[in-house]
């Protein structure tokens, strides 16, 4: 009976994506239709350019997703779509399709929260074992949640400047390297030597988790103006980041005495940040769990997955629900 | 082509959707004002306009939406909402030229100047005739220009023209400096999308219909002077 098929409709930033995942948790189709060349010529991603490209791409998108599921549109019994945060004009071109969609089909809607359902990506593989402590880092956001349940989430700490993604991006930029920057400083860093490059580690809040990442790029930046090596700069930056997280997360797993940690967006994708992570639990009895590869970054397989634990939950959106570009993560 | 039209117009302040028989006639419509809610509000104004004709979503057969121009936001969220709902019904989604429809909408021969506000002094305008029968020719093509600039060029045509659109309410003060213009209707309502794709689809104008956005502005430029 665990047949109901559930779409996932995101388009919060700049990637336009569609998934089709089954209720017993088979991902039956995931498409993902990046805007990176786009946005590459302006520096950065456009809003307006991203929410023209949306509306071009969200009925392609969803279709090639149904047929990868080898699926029609009237198989679909749930529309699970991202409602925040976001780029306002990006989340409405979703959520407008997405509603509308499920009110032709008179199926149930469910507006996700994206930051949490990145932490629920980690779900397409494994089972839930609350309470459960998440990283999500990513270019838009660095949070610290305890998963306390399928719909309930407490934010324990969160970035006070830039995301640990925008950080990537912006040392990369710095040195030379491409965008998006975390694969570029990740493959120049395997060459470099950290204690050739010091940079500062940036303490804890007093009494908090926040994470903080804008003194690093800067740090990083003004070690490149002294001429030192790219590759000695990356490897340092990477350590201090993964310094900077795992101080934060190793005080979380104490305070809240989960046996595990979900590491997940983009950032995570980084497999120096991974093993690092991987040991240092290790070394505690605990275990760390990521998403799939491919699941890492924005997608909508993740939407499906939060919105079907949602609605098994007895949780269901309203027809007027609207997009919410600065949501935070406790709200569901 | 058969069945009921659905028709939406989210490029406005005001959210309009109306429900057409197959031979045009009016069988109910809503219009709220409700700027910057239309992604909010327009599935629920469906499910009302529905409700109020009596009518499931399957007795929908088509539907117009207004493509543009005007809200950029509000374009999309049509737009968006219109394939959804064909792509779910499997039926055909009409994208309608807002200001020719506008221009259609008018029945007595004449110039014809449907006007957008585009904020300062622009606005999104168009100049069509509207002749004996069929649909109004264009005489200045839809572009975002400044309403005076518009309007000199108008005047050149030495007839009277009908000003038409929120560009009357929003740019009233301007208009009032040019004595050969006459003052036409700020709201249009959603219907005349309907009847418009009917007429265009009649005279085999289908190209008309496509449901590409009508921004009328390249996105780098739109994104400076309008957030939508
Ligand atoms: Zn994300």
């Amino acid at each position: 009976m665990k047949d109901l098929l559930c779409l996932g409709v995101e388009t919060s930033c700049d990637e336009t994506a569609a998934a089709v995942l089954r209720q017993d948790g088979h991902l039956l189709g995931s498409v993902v239709a990046s805007q990176i060349d786009l946005h590459e010529a302006f520096g950065g991603v456009v809003p307006e350019v991203a929410a023209r490209r949306h509306l071009e791409r969200i009925g392609p998108v969803v279709r090639e997703a149904l047929e990868q599921a080898g699926a029609d549109y009237g198989d679909i019994g749930l529309v699970a779509v991202t409602r925040g945060p976001g780029l306002a004009g990006a989340l409405m071109v979703g959520l407008s399709w997405a509603k509308a969609f499920a009110f032709a089909r008179h199926v149930p809607l469910i507006g996700v929260n994206h930051v949490v359902a990145h932490a629920h990506a980690a779900y397409l593989e494994a089972e839930p074992s609350y309470p459960d402590l998440a990283l999500v880092a990513s270019g838009g956001h660095t949070d610290l949640l305890l998963l306390e349940g399928p719909t309930k989430v407490r934010v324990l700490g969160r970035s006070r400047d830039d995301a640990a993604g925008e950080s990537f991006d912006k040392v990369a930029r710095s040195l030379g390297l491409g965008y998006p920057g975390g694969p570029a400083i990740e493959r120049i860093a395997g060459g470099g030597d950290p204690a050739r490059a010091p940079l500062p580690r940036v303490g804890m809040f007093q009494g908090s988790l926040d994470f903080s990442f804008s003194g690093l790029k800067t740090a990083a930046q003004a070690l490149r103006r002294q001429g030192l090596a790219p590759e000695d700069i990356a490897a340092a930056f990477q350590a201090a980041v993964f310094d900077q997280l795992w101080e934060r997360a190793a005080l979380a797993l104490r305070q809240t005495g989960c046996s595990r940690l979900i590491f997940a967006g983009g950032v995570s994708a980084n497999g120096y940040l991974r093993r690092r992570l991987d040991t240092a639990l290790r070394r505690e009895g605990r275990s760390l769990l990521v998403p799939p590869m491919d699941h890492t970054t924005d997608n909508a397989a993740m939407i499906a997955r939060l919105g079907l634990t949602m609605y098994e939950a007895g949780l269901e959106s309203a027809w007027d629900m609207g997009a919410e570009p600065v949501i935070h993560p406790f709200k569901p | 082509m058969n069945g009921n039209w659905l028709c939406i117009d989210t490029t406005g302040d005001i959210l309009g959707v109306a429900v057409l028989s197959a031979d045009g006639a009016l069988l109910a419509d809503l219009e709220q004002t409700a700027p910057r809610l239309h992604s909010s509000l327009l599935v629920p104004a469906i499910a009302e306009v529905l409700r109020l004709a009596g009518l499931a979503q399957e007795a929908i057969g088509q539907i117009a939406v207004n493509r543009g121009p005007g809200s950029y936001t509000g374009i999309r969220i049509g737009l968006a909402a219109a394939e959804a709902m064909g792509y779910a019904l499997g039926i055909d989604v009409c994208g309608v030229p807002g200001l020719w429809a506008s221009a259609a909408s008018r029945s007595l021969e004449g110039l014809y100047a449907p006007a957008l506000d585009a904020r300062r002094e622009d606005a999104f305008c168009a100049l069509y005739e509207v002749p004996g029968r069929g649909l109004p020719l264009e005489r200045l093509g839809p572009a975002m220009r400044p309403m005076r600039d518009f309007l000199d060029e108008c005047r050149t045509l030495g007839q009277p023209v009908e000003v038409m659109g929120d560009a009357v309410d929003r740019h009233g003060e301007i208009l009032r400096g040019y004595p050969f213009v006459r003052i036409g209707p700020s709201q249009m309502g959603a219907a005349r999308l309907g009847r418009f794709a009917m007429r265009a689809r009649e005279e085999a104008l289908d190209d008309a219909l496509s449901t590409a956005a009508l921004y009328l502005r390249p996105p780098a430029a739109a994104a400076q002077r309008l957030d939508g």
